[in-house]
């Protein structure tokens, strides 16, 4: 048992050094312009272990090699992991303005958009560290209360808002869990690719078109083919091996 | 009657046949000799044709200008039954080029058909000659037939006439190669009498223009045309009531005549001397003048530097130098203005230059000539004109103004945009898919939960401490004493009472305050040996009566520690 936890740690330490001595690998390809070779080593780092800047780098790669596509889907891998790391959200703009498709959402009613723009620029882990703050706070007015440093009136008003918070901050997390187990997207990675009405290889059921680096919800799946529906709500099937899952 | 049905019967056939009959098409002109200053009627008639005729006039541009036309003309005439029908096209040419000129033969098109007509030959003879016994032309005359590039060359155009006449319009002379500059362009025609070779003519400059070749090698100005309705001597000379000056002058006849100028040939020599490097293109004599409104400002205050520029030649035509002027002096640039002077014939004129100096320092500075450097064809050598040098002295402000004012704050403008560089630092890694809530989440949760359960527990311990402290101080009674028994003190004898007392009151939970020996013996009586009893009143005892009781002196010393045994001896008896 105490064997085997000491193999693990070492293990680790010895996986730590060799994804860091990769890492360093591919920043070095990257530095002398051999952005496929730099790709291909973070894309083998992105294999076993993730973080924000891996694919802040791998974009860059792909970027540079003229790959919009799997730029976009490297963007937004890291922008998941960190939704407000500056130099991803930077780069990922920058890209998408490239992008071919402009496809708008439809205006939001503005609390809608502002109840998104929390979703989306909050991790999981951060909404679940919230949800801990606030619960101190439930506590430290109930201990107050229980000391009589807080009167009675002040307390209640206090104590309501806080537990409407927590539930409030409970939800969205619950929302956001589900968002993030239940969407699946992707990004196109070829130049151009026709959107069908039917998971069938036909030259009628194109229903329109859409170009490299565009995001897609995937709805369903068959084998080979993908049911997408775009932001504005554009919906088709597509081949399976044209878009990069998110 | 059956004959005249058979006629009505064929005379729509006998039509179409007299319609079908070939069609012929002629070209005619109406003179074959001009002058060349005359114009030329030239008509091409179809005869028979069932069809607007179409013609390719292009080959005739080459030798002839068309002063005006198509005209369209239809005939068609019955004799004897006989339809002929006649459509012609007439144009007014004026010939290009003096000697055989050749009207070539066109093509003509009439529905599908299409015919040639014959060749006309003209003779247009030198105008020169004539022109001077003509009753009416046009003289251009340049006052020079060469000059250099920039060099004023001007042209004159007179109107010579013999005959009463109205201008229609006039096209004014384009050139290539040169820089053009009305000098007088007549709105109304004024004439004046003039005698040539004994005739007598009237005459009218109708255009005077400075012309500044901008190129070497021969260069043409084109011809001048001009459109006129000339008066024609009236044809009713002959009696009548309206044989009279009067009423001629009111029927006067007119007839419409174009008239052509020379052309005129320049040629434009290079310069003789390779021009200086500053020379920038001014021709002719020129001066130049500059002056400050003030010579002596402060600091930050603005002078007014004027550059008059003067002369005669190419004006308006060449940059100034450029204008050095000293190190920390604002200069903003100048306005200009330039002034003609319309009375002559060679461009003469003024161009002010305005300047706006801000000395940002003192002291004496020198504002350099200003130079110009032009050519002078009459001397045919370049000359620098120069203004005489200035002197400014700069005094202190009022204020010393900070003297970098040349920078404006401003926003950082974006030149271009790109992705931002790789991080290169390695990053703590994570292992995919592993990804585990940290520490300090879960420690916020664990502090909130303490933070309800806690308080509940510390009330209940509170409340069992509560509950137990006389118990609790029973226990601790003898420590206590002990404690504070060792203590040297001032007064033994009270503090030895009073530690005695209080040890009971804690041991046997006395709530009287006040105790006594008497009390004290009651209360310890069937607890402890009455010996101890008897030992405890007996110190009480002379603990009460202090100092300064009879025993006082001997027994100060041992009087604590002899409380001390006791209070021993009776906690062991008494737990």
């Amino acid at each position: 048992m105490r064997l085997s936890i000491i193999l693990l740690i070492f293990s680790s330490v010895l996986f730590g050094q060799s994804a860091d001595s990769l890492f360093n690998l591919a920043n070095r390809y990257y530095e002398t312009e051999q952005y496929q070779q730099a790709a291909n080593v973070y894309e083998r780092l992105s294999r076993e272990v993730e973080h924000e800047d891996l694919y802040l780098n791998l974009g860059n790669a792909y970027f540079r090699m003229g790959e919009v596509g799997h730029a976009v889907w490297a963007y937004e891998k890291g922008h998941s992991l960190s939704p407000r790391n500056a130099d991803i959200d930077h780069n990922l703009n920058y890209v998408q303005s490239q992008v071919r498709d402009r496809i708008k959402r439809p205006e939001d009613f503005f609390i809608v958009a502002f109840y998104r723009a929390i979703i989306e620029k909050m991790t999981i882990l951060d909404l679940l560290t919230v949800g801990g703050l606030i619960f101190i706070g439930l506590g430290g007015i109930y201990v107050l209360r229980i000391n009589g440093t807080v009167s009675g009136k002040v307390g209640s008003v206090l104590n309501g808002a806080l537990l409407i918070s927590i539930i409030a901050s409970g939800w969205i997390m619950l929302d956001k869990y589900w968002d993030v187990s239940d969407k699946h997207e992707g990004i196109v990675i070829v130049s151009t690719v026709d959107v069908r009405s039917a998971p069938i290889d036909r030259g009628e059921n194109v229903v329109f078109r859409i170009h490299e680096g565009t995001k897609v919800d995937i709805t369903t799946s068959q084998p080979g083919w993908f049911e997408v529906i775009l932001l504005d709500g554009k919906k088709g099937w597509i081949p399976a091996e044209e878009v990069r899952t998110l | 009657m059956i004959k005249k049905g058979i006629y009505w019967a064929l005379s729509p056939f006998i039509l179409i046949g007299v319609l079908w009959s070939q069609a012929t098409v002629t070209a005619s002109v109406d003179v074959n000799r001009i002058s060349k200053n005359e114009t030329l009627g030239f008509k091409i008639v179809a005869v028979n044709a069932d069809g607007t005729p179409n013609v390719d006039i292009s080959p005739i541009l080459k030798d002839f200008k068309i002063v005006s036309g198509p005209a369209q003309q239809t005939n068609i005439q019955w004799v004897n039954g006989a339809m002929t029908s006649s459509r012609s096209l007439s144009w007014t040419l004026l010939a290009k080029k003096d000697g055989n000129v050749n009207l070539p033969s066109l093509n003509v098109t009439i529905g599908k058909q299409v015919y040639r007509t014959n060749a006309v030959g003209i003779r247009v003879e030198k105008g020169a000659g004539r022109s001077q016994m003509a009753n009416l032309f046009i003289e251009a005359k340049a006052d020079k037939e060469q000059a250099f590039p920039g060099e004023q060359v001007t042209v004159t155009y007179r109107l010579l006439t013999r005959v009463n006449l109205s201008i229609e319009d006039i096209e004014y002379p384009k050139s290539v190669g040169f820089w053009n500059e009305d000098l007088r362009v007549a709105q109304t025609v004024r004439f004046r009498d003039t005698q040539i070779q004994g005739v007598a003519y009237k005459v009218a400059t109708l255009y005077k223009a400075a012309m500044f070749p901008t190129q070497t090698g021969n260069l043409t100005i084109e011809p001048m045309t001009v459109i006129c309705n000339v008066e024609k001597p009236s044809r009713r000379r002959t009696g009548g009531a309206f044989d009279d000056p009067f009423f001629n002058s009111m029927f006067r006849e007119t007839q419409r005549q174009f008239i052509q100028s020379d052309s005129i040939k320049i040629e434009v020599l290079p310069y003789p001397i390779s021009p200086p490097a500053d020379f920038t293109g001014a021709v002719g004599r020129f001066d130049i003048e500059s002056w400050v409104d003030t010579p002596n400002v402060k600091v930050n205050e603005a002078i007014t530097f004027k550059v008059l520029l003067k002369g005669t030649g190419n004006l308006n035509q060449f940059n100034m130098n450029d204008i050095s002027f000293p190190q920390n002096m604002e200069v903003f640039p100048p306005t200009a203005s330039f002034k003609r002077d319309e009375f002559r014939d060679e461009l003469t004129g003024e161009q002010n230059f305005e300047y706006i100096l801000i000395p940002r320092s003192t002291g004496n500075f020198h504002l350099n000539p200003v130079t110009l450097t032009y050519f002078d064809p009459r001397s045919v050598s370049f000359v620098t004109a120069r203004s005489k040098p200035l002197q400014i002295i700069i005094k202190p402000g009022e204020k010393d103004v900070i003297a970098s004012t040349k920078f404006n704050r401003e926003d950082v403008a974006l030149i271009g945009q790109d992705i931002r560089y790789i991080r290169t630092k390695a990053p703590k890694w994570r292992q995919k898919g592993q990804q585990s809530i940290p520490i300090w989440v879960w420690s916020t949760y664990f502090i909130a939960a303490a933070l309800f359960v806690f308080p509940g527990i510390f009330t209940k311990m509170k409340d069992n401490r509560i509950s137990t402290a006389d118990f609790r101080k029973s226990r601790g009674a003898l420590k206590l004493a002990i404690k504070d028994l060792s203590k040297p003190v001032e007064d033994p004898f009270a503090n030895t009472a009073m530690v005695m007392y209080r040890y009971f009151q804690s041991k046997l939970f006395l709530s009287s305050e006040n105790l006594d020996p008497l009390a004290l013996e009651m209360e310890l009586t069937g607890k402890i040996p009455s010996d101890l009893i008897n030992e405890t009143v007996s110190i009480s005892k002379l603990c009460d009566a202090g100092r300064f009781g009879p025993d006082a002196a001997k027994s100060e010393d041992i009087l604590q520690s002899k409380a001390i045994e006791l209070l021993k001896k009776i906690d062991r008896e008494l737990s």
